[in-house]
């Protein structure tokens, strides 16, 4: 026989996760550093679970999609290498350009980065790279890989002199590697970007509306960590025209 | 007719996983209750559907015509 729901006693409102008024930063900086952690710290288990595997779902298949490895044989086989759609280049600056002033143009250069920073911790690496890339540098590096690979394939590669022009140009590649990173998140070079478009099946322009989702999403769940859901009522049910029920 | 190359193909099996994640997370933070989320996600996808089949219909129908 069903009971009445009117002479049900009313359940306490849960204390294990915060209601519309009560605010929680710890929360919300929680939630950014890793999507759902925030949740699970309040006690919401569960829906951390759900908001840690849905928004790393969505970013890691994105960086999978924007990940790629082509080889392309001219004169001699070059390796050209794509880690991920997830990257802040580092554009030349101008004389007497601010730190802030070159972020800003770079990040206006590169808008998705907006989105997947969103996403925490994970995209910390894009950050270390971009801080330690030193555009002069990797300019400088860049053309004297070319050179190396012109020169290797000038002489011949069955030459000890061609050889050691590869070995060179190898030795070279590594130099640009982050000490702890590697090329994780790193910016690719224009030719790597180009080397995959047209030498490989991947979507890389596919791949960062999935980062860019992501990220964006995880702006949500850091909401929901520090304020409480929209509709906080723990016996609320979706209505039409989204408007919270009222009980 | 024209026939869906297999590049649409690619992006088009991709589609279900965006929609599903997003449709989940988003009901997440509007309400706390299992039953809720899950049924405002089930609308939300219902009406991503909708509207992404309606786009990609519309497109089909030009492509057809012009």
């Amino acid at each position: 026989m069903d009971q009445p729901a009117d002479s049900a006693p009313p359940s306490p409102p849960s204390e294990a996760f915060p209601s519309a008024t009560q605010i929680s930063p710890l929360g919300g900086i929680l939630s950014y550093l890793v999507p759902g952690l925030g949740q699970i710290v309040q006690g919401r288990v569960a829906k951390g679970v759900l908001f840690f595997v849905c928004v790393y779902v969505l970013f890691f298949y994105g960086v999978y999609l924007g990940a790629a490895e082509v080889k392309i044989k001219d004169r001699v086989e070059r390796t050209y290498k794509v880690t991920s759609n997830i990257y802040l280049p580092r554009g030349e600056s101008r004389p007497n350009e601010g730190a802030f002033s070159a972020l800003l143009n770079n990040l206006y250069n590169r808008p998705q980065f907006l989105g997947q920073f969103w996403v925490g911790m994970a995209a910390w690496p894009a950050i270390a790279q971009y801080i330690s890339l030193d555009r002069a540098m990797e300019d400088r590096l860049e053309s004297e890989i070319d050179r190396n690979y012109d020169e290797a394939a000038n002489e011949g590669l069955d030459t000890p002199e061609g050889q050691a022009k590869l070995m060179k140009a190898k030795e070279l590649e590594q130099e640009r590697r982050h000490p702890l990173f590697g090329e994780m998140m790193r910016e690719p070079s224009y030719k790597a970007i180009n080397a995959v478009h047209n030498g490989s099946d991947k979507r890389l322009e596919l791949a960062w509306v999935f980062t860019v989702i992501a990220g964006v999403l995880n702006i949500m769940v850091i909401y929901d960590a520090f304020a409480g859901p929209a509709f906080p009522s723990p016996s609320d049910e979706p209505k039409k025209g989204g408007t919270p029920c009222p009980n | 007719m024209p026939e869906l190359t297999s590049n649409a193909q690619l992006y088009f099996q991709d589609l279900p996983l965006l929609i599903i994640m997003v449709s989940l997370v988003y009901s997440a933070t509007r309400y706390e209750k299992w039953s809720a989320i899950l049924v405002e996600a089930a609308r939300w996808i219902a009406q991503l559907l909708f509207f992404l089949g309606g786009v990609a219909l519309a497109l089909y129908i030009l492509t057809s015509v012009f």
